[in-house]
């Protein structure tokens, strides 16, 4: 579970990304969080992931307290997420194969689990004889698929996509988009932080819409919204 | 409690994977580590040059010193056999007292012509030189009180004792030690500062690895580690390369000198080659390996946020 109670985030700079917001994710839910730039749907990831600590208000997920999260629990904490970033960040060097294997040799997993999972996972991404394939030779959708096989590699209870389909196409988002979905049917809570219309509208989900730092709508089954910043 | 549960899960760093990560490191900074593992060796070649000059110095001035530490009690001319067995009785008895020779006058005497020549010694008389115990302490710093209290007695001549000398001596020794100490702190700070600015290097060019390991939860020793001990691997090759120069490099020079020192400058000797390569081995690694480490701990402290 995700909870956001009354937080505030106010960057050093003075920039005030968030002002009071509150929410709610329970497990197992497909969330969309939208809002044009400067919204601060990206402030929500930061916090997420710890990158930054909320100025007011509390956090809590999956019983952590993110303000209060030690140093050496951040490890634990972050273990229970998967992240997909809009730019993949994955490593040019090494290849599909062990781009994901990095994930889970990190974490300790045997050898022997890792020869197990990564061909599923490929499977599951439609990736299979792209093993041997460095990033640089797989097209933007493949690329995306390499990084959310990557995130789930490690069975996270929470998936965190930033802008999963920022740089691909209409056709390729829509069959990342499912990819999510699916990872969400298997008991995943999905987050997924865009600014796609199609991608919103084809899955109709709730949808949490930021502007200027304030959550105006937060709906089931919603579809995408234009909006103009007040500020 | 749910860290509980997570922790449990939790596995240690194996040493496989920081020894395959270091590697990996050093590979893909490879040129940057060669540079790195010289510039560490010239300096601890550097430090190992002074170190074999001040080992050397200071083998041979604790010879001096040591013969510095003899005090002659001369005992007046007059003096019996029953009174120079009780000045001596005396002296045997002071716990500080290390060794006693004897020099009777007729002894004195010999080594007078020796040194002044025969004619001269025979118009003195063989009665001129005193008799006199050379005595050798085992604490320098008793010898002053020691002195005291051989003046003190009765039937004593002169006491003799070349404090001056040997405090001279003693100075000049504490300086070679006090330069000394500067000199490895110099040239250790130089050496952290290319480790550290090493790692700081490999570190940017691992940034993405970094930021990955820490979005999946990797344990901060698992991210640490692996730099810990390249900077470590890049203090030992240092370490081990200066080693073998300088080893291979004293071990010529004793062949070539030994032996021939004597004609030059008397009584200096050398340090054997064994007991030098032990010192050198010990220090040299104990010196590169913390310095790695401790280069890399900056280095990881200023720029790695976990």
């Amino acid at each position: 579970m995700i909870k956001f109670d009354n937080v505030t985030k106010i960057y050093k700079s003075g920039t005030e990304a968030l002002h009071g917001v509150n929410f709610q994710i329970d497990p197992g839910e497909f969330v969309f969080i939208t809002g044009k730039s400067g919204s601060g749907k990206s402030t929500i990831i930061k916090l997420l992931l710890r990158e930054e600590k909320a100025t007011s208000g509390d956090i809590f997920v999956n019983g952590f307290d993110l303000h209060t999260l030690s140093r050496y629990d951040l490890p634990h904490y972050r273990r229970r997420l998967g992240v997909v970033f809009q730019d993949c960040r994955l490593l040019p060097n090494k290849t599909v194969y062990q781009n994901i294997e990095f994930a889970m040799e990190i974490i300790g997993e045997s050898s022997r689990t890792i020869k197990q999972v990564v061909p599923k996972l490929l499977s599951m991404v439609d990736l299979e004889g792209k093993e041997k394939a460095f990033p640089d030779e797989l097209a933007g959708g493949e690329q995306a698929r390499v990084a959310l096989a990557r995130a789930i590699a490690n069975s996270p209870d929470i998936l965190i996509a930033d802008e999963p389909t920022g740089n691909l196409d209409p056709k390729t988002s829509i069959e990342i988009i499912d990819l999510l979905y699916k990872v969400n049917t298997l008991g995943t809570t999905v987050l997924v932080v865009t600014h796609d219309t199609h991608i919103v509208d084809r899955l109709q989900q709730r949808v949490i819409r930021l502007q200027c730092g304030d959550i105006v709508s937060d709906l089931e089954g919603s579809i995408y919204e234009n909006e103009t910043c007040k500020y | 409690m749910i860290w509980k549960e997570v922790f449990t899960k939790m596995k240690p760093v194996s040493i496989k994977y920081v020894f395959v990560e270091s590697f990996n490191n050093i590979i893909r900074n490879r040129v940057l580590f060669i540079t790195s593992v010289f510039t560490v060796c010239v300096t601890i070649l550097l430090m190992g040059v002074v170190g074999v000059l001040l080992m050397n110095v200071s083998y041979n001035s604790d010879n001096i010193l040591d013969d510095m530490l003899h005090i002659t009690v001369y005992v007046i001319p007059e003096a019996d056999v029953a009174t120079l067995n009780e000045i001596q009785d005396y002296i045997v008895a002071d716990p500080n007292v290390e060794q006693i020779t004897y020099i009777s006058q007729e002894e004195a005497f010999e080594s007078g012509k020796e040194l002044v020549g025969e004619d001269i010694m025979n118009e003195l008389g063989s009665s001129f030189l005193p008799a006199s115990f050379v005595v050798k302490l085992n604490d320098v710093t008793y010898s002053n009180i020691f002195v005291q209290k051989m003046k003190a007695l009765s039937n004593i001549y002169e006491v003799k004792y070349s404090s001056e000398a040997y405090e001279r001596a003693a100075g000049i020794s504490y300086t070679i030690r006090y330069v000394s100490a500067v000199l490895t702190t110099l040239l250790g700070i130089l050496s952290l500062f290319l480790i550290s600015n090493t790692i700081k290097i490999t570190l940017s060019t691992s940034k993405d690895e970094v930021a990955i390991m820490r979005y999946i939860g990797a344990s901060e020793s698992r991210i640490k580690s692996p730099f810990y001990l390249q900077g470590g691997a890049i203090g030992f090759l240092g370490a081990i390369i200066s080693f073998l120069i300088s080893g291979f490099g004293y071990n010529y020079l004793y062949n070539k000198l030994e032996g021939g020192l004597d004609e030059y400058i008397g009584k200096l000797e050398l340090v054997p080659v064994s007991q030098m390569l032990l010192v050198l081995l010990g220090v040299f690694l104990a010196y590169g390996t913390i310095l790695g480490v401790t280069g890399s701990f900056f280095a990881i402290r200023k720029y790695l946020k976990v």
